[in-house]
């Protein structure tokens, strides 16, 4: 099994970008915890695929991607995380399927942070076995994220999945619909925001040659070499946690998410698996929930918590066309 | 009209003449949607911060050394004699 | 017109973890820079923060030691900034839910007892080190402190002079030592002390604010200055007579503006001053940090903790005033400090062979007899305590054989020495740790017992000096005390005095 790694999940001794001129240099000094699992499993890693700067943003050279890898055989399956739709985005242009699973089911330990409540390694693949086999390999409890379920080992299996019983809804209508883009937006930027700020040039990484105070230091290697998405991203993070706009929209924008959460748990007890077109209200219903979501011929199709054997039996039946 | 210049200040990151123009339009976009969200009545709902209904993970008291203070300081921009060099500080 | 101070404080102190409060990282003190550090506490990225369980039963213990309510369900924030020694470029923290709140500890003041009421008690992560270098632009950072857990002990403006404030942290040195919460030593940052002050105009007013919340007080205080920096006793002091000074003076005279500010105090100028806060009036955006999920403290774990803590100042009081029959004077003193009151059980343990043979008295069966319990409580009290004091030493920090000072003790009791010689002998076992016996046998120290010498040096010692006799025949018992002298320097110091004494005032009552 060769696998594409996304160079956001860092690899001891390897230098890992996650896409961004900050991290040209980054030598990594530890592995994530997915990547110990691969290599124990005795899968070769063929690559780091490239990414847009810290996941989101499309790479520049779309032939170094990991569903470009995937689709033209470089590599079986690869690994990455979908920030803002991209890895759903690209898994589609690509023409392969793209599993993302239930949020906790696989360690964070080593992947750069983007969106801390939403980040989960997705698995790139041409078929569901394949990506199935891998998810298998990466998911489980890790005591360096404190954010894993305690579950040591998940099984994947079509099998158990009777595909005709499956309930399913195509783009339901949804009440909160027209607030998904802007709870998204909000939450996703605070806490990216956060993450980044400890990108300063002062322990590793890109540091300014322009400079007369520490201030200089950190504003002028920040500034030279984040994308403007990245800048303008941190800053609408910072707006929305300021004291003026934290209740008005951090903390609304917390409760309409479990608001949310609770609307699509409420279809959940009707239906199995919702079918939709991945558009941003699409994935950030996906993402801002937590709930497992499969690429396939597409659509994005999403399952409730730890329903992913019900993604893998309808994802392998659609897609027995192949590609 | 959202102050550009304290946020950026408080994120430590400046914006070209261009970036501030795509940043204001975005802001623009964003703010205008952001505050329909006061239309949903939120009262007695609590704040979701993550999705994970997990609680009380801890871990026992022991101490481990992860990476030597060499490997550490590989990445250093500067260092000297073990430490992180931070050139011009303040004070 | 008269003014009065008004002050909280803000202590930090350092958890007494083995490893940090979110990472692996040994959390102990003393190492070279950037020993105790890993990726996570250097601010890498892709780490995840997972919490120490000991720092939030340390904390639970701080909050059941100063009668605080404990909060059921606790979550940790980010608190958002930059500066070369925060890693992270955020300080873990807890905003939202502090761990503890609505304490409150008594302390005991030279005007009564006094409860000063905590607000909150809440955990946090701590900063590296900025070391500046001489004569250079450079700054070097050392992440060994990085994330080292702390809690923050927040009190309400309850504190109206610095006898006050000194009597506090000692109070809370004592409680959180014997938890073993944190050794709170100033000397080596394990406990650091913030002073909030303001002045206002005496007006009867403030002895109303122990029934009032902080919300109502505030309004009623002057401008309120944080003093910083704060790194002992005397700078405390020093640093609050000043600064009330200086507030006082500034609202009088209008010379100089009170805003509100951060100051230092320089111990060698003897003044506070004004120090550009990295924190000056930012903007922190504090929000829950998603990667650590909340701690739910039910009652059950509570009464677990409760269960593990150690014997408490007060008890050991208590015990030591009932088992040692100590006076409660001298319990106060030795219980005051917990590494004293062990080096006091120490003593007493090995002491328990004494009071058979050697001084014919009916060995207690329970432990060491009340009169030598005493005299080992001297030691210590006195001498002990003094020399340390006079070293500017912590007794934390000394090492001392107790097996030699109970010996020391058998031997002063068994009048084998005089009681100069044994203070001789006291501070070279604190100092050279030299064995006693050895010493006394070296220098020829041992008494003189044999009464036949004694009888004939008290006899010339009369003989020598009529008019004493004179003196001390028409009533002037003091004139003994000579006749003591004399006869010590005839035996050259080796006789036990209080037998000198008793054969002179034999002999002069008989003439």
């Amino acid at each position: 099994m060769k696998i594409a790694i996304d160079d956001n999940i860092l690899i001891k001794d390897e230098i890992c970008t996650a896409g961004s001129k900050m991290l040209y240099n980054f030598k990594s000094p530890y592995s994530a915890t997915v990547v110990d699992k691969i290599k124990a499993a005795g899968m070769e890693i063929v690559c780091q695929s490239k990414i847009g700067e810290f996941g989101g943003e499309t790479a520049r050279d779309e032939t170094k991607t990991a569903a470009y890898a995937v689709s033209n055989g470089l590599a079986d399956t690869a690994l990455g995380i979908d920030v803002d739709g991209a890895a759903y985005r690209s898994a589609i242009k690509n023409n392969v399927i793209y599993i993302k699973p239930t949020y906790g089911t696989v360690s964070r330990f080593g992947v750069v942070a983007n969106v801390s409540s939403v980040d989960q390694i997705g698995v790139y693949a041409r078929n569901f076995d394949d990506g199935f086999k891998v998810l298998e390999v990466i998911a489980g409890y890790d005591k360096n994220d404190g954010t894993t379920y305690p579950t040591e080992k998940y099984e994947y299996n079509a099998d158990l999945v009777d595909i005709k019983s499956l309930k399913s809804i195509d783009s339901p209508d949804f009440k909160l619909n027209d607030y998904l883009a802007s709870v998204y937006c909000i939450i996703s930027a605070a806490e990216f925001s956060g993450n980044i700020a400890r990108f300063d040039g002062l322990k590793f990484g890109y540091r300014t040659e322009n400079f007369k105070s520490y201030d200089d230091i950190v504003i002028n290697s920040r500034s030279e070499s984040f994308t403007t998405g990245t800048k303008i991203k941190s800053l609408m993070g910072t707006y929305v946690l300021s004291e003026e706009q934290f209740e008005k929209y951090y903390l609304k924008a917390t409760k309409i998410r479990r608001l949310i959460k609770q609307e699509l748990d409420e279809i959940f007890k009707q239906y199995d698996v919702i079918i939709l077109l991945p558009c941003y209200k699409a994935v950030t219903l996906a993402n801002l929930t937590g709930c497992p979501a499969i690429i396939v011929n597409g659509k994005l199709i999403i399952a409730k918590e730890f329903d992913e054997n019900k993604l893998f039996a309808l994802g392998k039946s659609l897609l027995r066309g192949g590609i | 009209m959202v102050n550009l210049k304290i946020l950026e200040s408080l994120s430590k990151i400046n914006l070209t003449d261009d970036e501030k123009n795509k940043a204001s339009e975005f802001f623009e976009f964003w703010t205008e949607k952001f505050d329909m969200l006061e239309n949903i009545d939120t009262e007695n709902i609590e704040p979701l911060v993550t999705v994970s209904p997990l609680v009380n993970v801890m871990r026992e008291d022991i101490s481990n050394k992860m990476v030597s203070r060499e490997k550490l300081l590989e990445n250093a921009p500067e260092q000297n004699d073990g430490y992180f060099v931070v050139p011009r500080i303040l004070e | 017109m008269q003014y009065e101070a008004i002050m909280g404080l803000e202590v930090h102190v350092e958890l007494a973890t083995n490893s940090k409060l979110f990472c692996c990282c040994s959390a102990k003190y003393g190492a070279g820079a950037n020993e105790n550090v890993c990726p996570a506490c250097s601010g890498m990225p892709g780490l995840l923060p997972v919490l120490n369980k000991n720092a939030i039963e340390l904390g639970i213990k701080a909050g059941l030691v100063t009668n605080s309510e404990i909060t059921g369900k606790i979550s940790f924030d980010k608190k958002n900034y930059f500066y070369p020694d925060l890693s992270t470029g955020y300080q873990i923290t807890q905003l939202f839910s502090p761990i503890c709140k609505n304490g409150w500890v008594e302390i005991e003041t030279k005007s009564g007892t006094k409860k000063i009421r905590l607000k909150q008690i809440h955990i946090e992560e701590d900063a590296g080190k900025l070391v500046h270098m001489a004569g250079s632009s450079s700054s070097m950072v050392d992440y060994n402190r990085a994330s080292v857990p702390l809690t923050e002990i927040v009190s309400m403006p309850d504190f109206r002079n610095s006898e006050e404030v000194v009597a506090y942290i000692k109070k809370l040195q004592s409680l959180l030592v014997y938890a073993g919460v944190s050794d709170c030593k100033m000397h080596e940052g394990s406990m650091r002390v913030d002073i909030n002050i303001s002045v206002r105009v005496a007006d009867g007013e403030s002895g109303n604010f122990y029934n009032k919340p902080l919300s109502e007080i505030i309004p009623m205080l002057g401008t309120r200055i944080e003093l910083k920096n704060l790194n002992s006793f005397k700078a405390i002091v020093n640093a609050i007579e000043y600064e009330k000074e200086r507030q006082i003076e500034a609202l009088e005279t209008g010379y100089e503006e009170l805003v509100q500010e951060t100051r230092g105090w320089d111990e060698e100028k003897n003044m506070s001053f004004s120090m550009r806060n990295k924190e000056d009036a930012t903007d922190y955006r504090y929000f829950p940090n998603p990667d650590i999920m909340p701690v739910i403290i039910d009652d059950e774990w509570i009464e677990k903790v409760r269960e593990s803590l150690p014997e408490l100042a007060h008890q050991k009081f208590a015990r030591f005033v009932k088992q040692y029959q100590l006076s409660e004077y001298d319990a106060k003193i030795l219980t005051e400090n917990k590494r004293l009151s062990e080096i006091f059980e120490e003593v007493t343990g090995y002491c328990k062979n004494i009071g058979d043979a050697a001084l014919s008295v009916p060995r207690s069966d329970e432990g060491v007899a009340p009169y030598i319990a005493k005299e080992a409580a001297n030691w210590l009290m006195v001498e002990l305590l003094n020399l340390v004091k006079n070293d500017g030493k912590e007794i934390e920090d000394i090492e001392i054989d107790c097996k030699k000072i109970a010996k020391l003790i058998e031997l002063v009791l068994g009048n084998i020495i005089n009681r100069p010689s044994a203070k001789e002998i006291f501070i070279k076992i604190y100092r050279e740790n030299i064995d006693p016996e050895r010493y006394i046998k070296e220098n020829n120290l041992s008494m003189i017992s044999d009464n036949d010498i004694l009888y004939k040096a008290c006899e010339e010692a009369i003989k020598e000096d009529p008019d004493g006799v004179k003196k001390y025949k028409n009533g002037n018992a003091k004139v003994l005390a000579a006749f003591v002298g004399s006869v010590m320097r005839k035996m050259k110091g080796k006789a036990n005095t209080a037998i000198v004494n008793e054969i002179l005032k034999e002999m002069l009552d008989k003439m």
